[in-house]
């Protein structure tokens, strides 16, 4: 081999080692006897059991197919990749409509390259599309004043395939309203203010509260189909930070969903697809190798539940959640190792609207049953007063400390509630902003 | 094409890459070239694909450039640690975003400047921190970006677009609380509030006893949280938020420990139920 070919051939490999990428598998799943690795990629024969066997590659042949009497595989990635739909706000303006949306955040394969903001002026569809980049706000221009449009936004891969569609959301625009009259007295007053009308699910009869950058302005209770709905009038223009959170029928609080909003003065922006991710518990804190531990919560009726245990490697269960919106899946210890392992949940309403992670709740597989506590209402960091809340006060609390010397004292009810390294610095506020309840 | 090979696997490569989810904290100059004594703005944004809810950093200025005034108009930061405010060169600042920011263009503070001597160099960021939102205290890896503003010896032409603010602060919910852990357990006030236009200028507190609600003519410029004075609280407790451009809001406690025979409302009763046993004296003594 020639002196100049090895080179050539010594710098290619070079390169394909610098930059190959990160190949993602898709994640394995398992039960108790058995298990298939990285499905996608591999033929048959790493999928065997003492009692089973699992022949050729799994496609998307027919759901519901390859089961015997201890196991079963659902055909297909049924649990993966996964993407939640973003919330969308609407603010009509003169013969435009100002869009603005959540990032989509994807996992295990999918990513978010482009989003599609689809507009008809019937409810329902059907939409024309038009691609606007990997943003998340535009301007839809050249409307009719006075006519109603419905919006949605689809979130794409890098291929370009559609991977979400977001709840639809409406706005009329509308003319500008002259300003009043100078001099003049009477006469109609000039919208000086803007509202935003917030819809959206949290659990049946919930409690839901919002926030507007970050102090409570409205509570509202949910119905029995876990639908809300919430409107704040009196805002000034310019950008807001709304936050969404829920109790659920034991006072869990969901995980908080926030979304930014630039409001216009005189306006009103509808703010849709709000689908707070599901409350989560254990029945044990710790649990004997080879015992069920199970997991719950609420969320909307009916809804899919994922439920996600990591480990060192992520397992994924799938479960429906009753009329009530109370799902409970026991979950097998078997397959997990020794030590300390944490679950999270999402929810899906007909594949279609797909919530965030709930929060997560930590557990130790060890060699007893350790059962939990009833409910943990309070926050489990962050509440520096004790009060169940994490606002003002104990931002207020945290904040006397900023850069001065802690006290044995304060060491251990605010540093040791935050990040415990003996300092109040920006991580700690960090945390409390997590924790966050208003 | 000498290397074809090396062209596919580099072209497949970044077809399949992974993408980099980093936040971005970037300035942006407007206008970008002025002349001596002409004013320019400089914005600091955050872009963040990931949820960031805690930034901090310190914006520095070449000398160049004079720093009039910090504003957090419109800011996405709902709360501060440390107000944005100038010494010298630089300004810093540190806040949080309760529940996170997941988005691209958020403005996070707006500095205004003045040219003071010719030349072109960076505004630069330092220090810069930002942590995800994941109540784990996990810190973002963070891209940070420079502007230029180039100061001419005559004007450029270019003006800075003056901004009118006749919108006073967001109303806000003061709170009184104590803390043993802070102010030796003694009462204190705490509140925060956004402005959407020029942006929180200083805060106000009073606080006095009387009967009705006070129309008090001593303020003390304060910060939250504020120790308040009267520990017994008698007092009315008034809050005042003003912005760069002299509009205001105030927010009013009442006084929180009042008995209850003090309090208006059992007077006004008191009041109506003598005022009735009169009319009925009256009317028994003329029939």
């Amino acid at each position: 081999m020639s002196n100049q070919k090895t080179k050539k051939l010594l710098l290619l490999a070079v390169l394909a080692f610098l930059l190959s990428p990160l190949f993602v598998f898709s994640q394995e799943f398992s039960s108790t006897d058995f298990k298939v690795l990285d499905p996608v990629i591999f033929p048959g024969g790493f999928s065997t059991s003492t009692d089973f066997q699992l022949h050729g590659v799994i496609t998307q042949i027919a759901t519901g197919t390859s089961t015997d009497s201890s196991f079963r595989v659902n055909s297909g990635f049924l649990f993966f990749p996964f993407i939640n739909t973003p919330v969308v706000s609407a603010t009509a303006g003169d013969a435009q409509v100002s869009l603005s949306w959540t990032v989509s955040v994807g996992a295990l394969g999918w990513t978010v390259s482009n989003y599609n903001v689809g507009r008809s002026t019937v409810s329902g569809g059907p939409y024309t599309y038009s691609s606007v980049g990997s943003t998340t706000s535009a301007t839809v221009s050249g409307l009719t004043n006075g006519t109603t449009y419905f919006f949605v936004v689809r979130p794409e891969d890098a291929f370009g395939n559609s991977i979400a569609t977001s709840t639809q959301v409406s706005a009329t625009p509308a003319a500008a309203a002259a300003p009043p009259p100078s001099g003049g007295g009477g006469g109609g007053a000039f919208p000086s203010t803007a509202t935003v009308v917030f819809a959206g699910r949290a659990y049946p009869r919930s409690t839901v509260t919002i926030l507007r950058d970050a102090q409570v302005v409205v509570t509202v209770t949910a119905g029995s189909d876990a639908n809300f709905g919430a409107q704040i009038s009196g805002l000034a223009g310019g950008q807001y930070i709304f936050s969404v959170y829920a109790e659920d029928y034991q006072g869990r609080r969901s995980s908080i969903l926030t979304f930014p909003v630039i409001i216009s003065t005189g306006s009103t922006t509808n703010v849709s697809g709000i689908f707070l991710a599901p409350t989560i518990a254990l029945d044990k804190l710790e649990v004997k190798r080879g015992d069920t531990i199970s997991i719950f919560g609420q969320s909307t009726p009916l809804s899919d539940i994922t439920i996600v245990v990591n480990s060192d490697q992520e397992f994924f269960s799938k479960t429906i959640s009753d009329p009530s919106g109370i799902y409970l899946y026991s979950f097998d210890s078997t397959v997990l190792e020794l030590g300390d392992h944490a679950a999270k949940s999402k929810a899906s309403i007909a594949n279609q609207l797909v919530s965030g992670f709930s929060n997560i709740v930590n557990f130790k597989v060890g060699t007893k049953n350790v059962v939990a506590a009833p409910v943990a209402k309070c926050p489990s960091k962050g509440d520096l007063n004790g009060d169940c809340k994490v606002n003002l006060v104990d931002f207020s609390v945290a904040a006397f400390w900023w850069k001065r010397p802690l006290t044995a004292t304060a060491q251990q009810n605010i540093d040791n509630k935050l990040f415990p390294d003996g300092k109040i610095d920006l991580r700690d506020f960090s945390i409390l902003a997590f924790y966050w309840t208003g | 094409m000498k290397f074809p090979a090396i062209n596919a696997a580099i072209s497949l490569t970044f077809l399949f890459a992974s993408p980099v989810m980093a936040a971005e904290l970037y300035l942006k100059a407007d206008p970008t070239a002025i002349g001596i004594g002409e004013s320019a703005k400089v914005e600091l944004f955050l872009d963040s694909p990931e949820g960031v809810n805690a930034v901090q950093g310190v914006v520095a200025f070449p000398p160049q450039l004079k720093i009039k005034e910090v504003s957090d108009g419109n800011s996405i930061i709902n709360l501060w640690v440390e107000r944005p405010a100038f010494k010298g060169q630089e300004v810093s600042f540190s806040g949080i975003s309760p529940g996170g920011y997941a988005k691209e263009h958020g403005l996070v503070l707006t500095i205004f400047v003045e040219g003071k001597s010719v030349g072109s160099d960076a505004v630069f960021l330092k220090e810069a921190q930002a942590f995800l939102n994941d109540g784990q205290g996990t810190p973002a890896s963070l891209l940070l970006r420079r502007a230029t503003i180039k100061v001419a010896a005559v004007s450029t032409g270019e003006q800075l677009a003056e901004e009118e603010d006749d919108v006073p602060p967001s109303d806000f919910r003061p709170v009184i609380a104590s803390d043993p852990n802070i102010f030796d357990g003694k009462y204190f006030v705490t509140f925060a509030t956004q402005d959407k236009g020029s942006g929180i200028d200083y805060y106000e507190v009073a606080e006095e006893r009387s009967f009705f609600r006070p129309r008090p003519e001593i303020w003390e410029r304060a910060e939250s949280p504020y120790l308040l004075k009267d520990q017994e609280l008698k007092s009315w407790v008034l809050v005042r938020a003003a912005d760069r451009a002299g509009n205001s809001r105030t927010e009013v406690l009442r006084p929180g420990k009042i008995p209850a025979y003090q309090q208006p409302l059992t007077i006004i009763l008191i009041l109506f139920v003598v005022i009735v046993l009169i009319i009925w004296r009256l009317r028994k003594n003329i029939f």
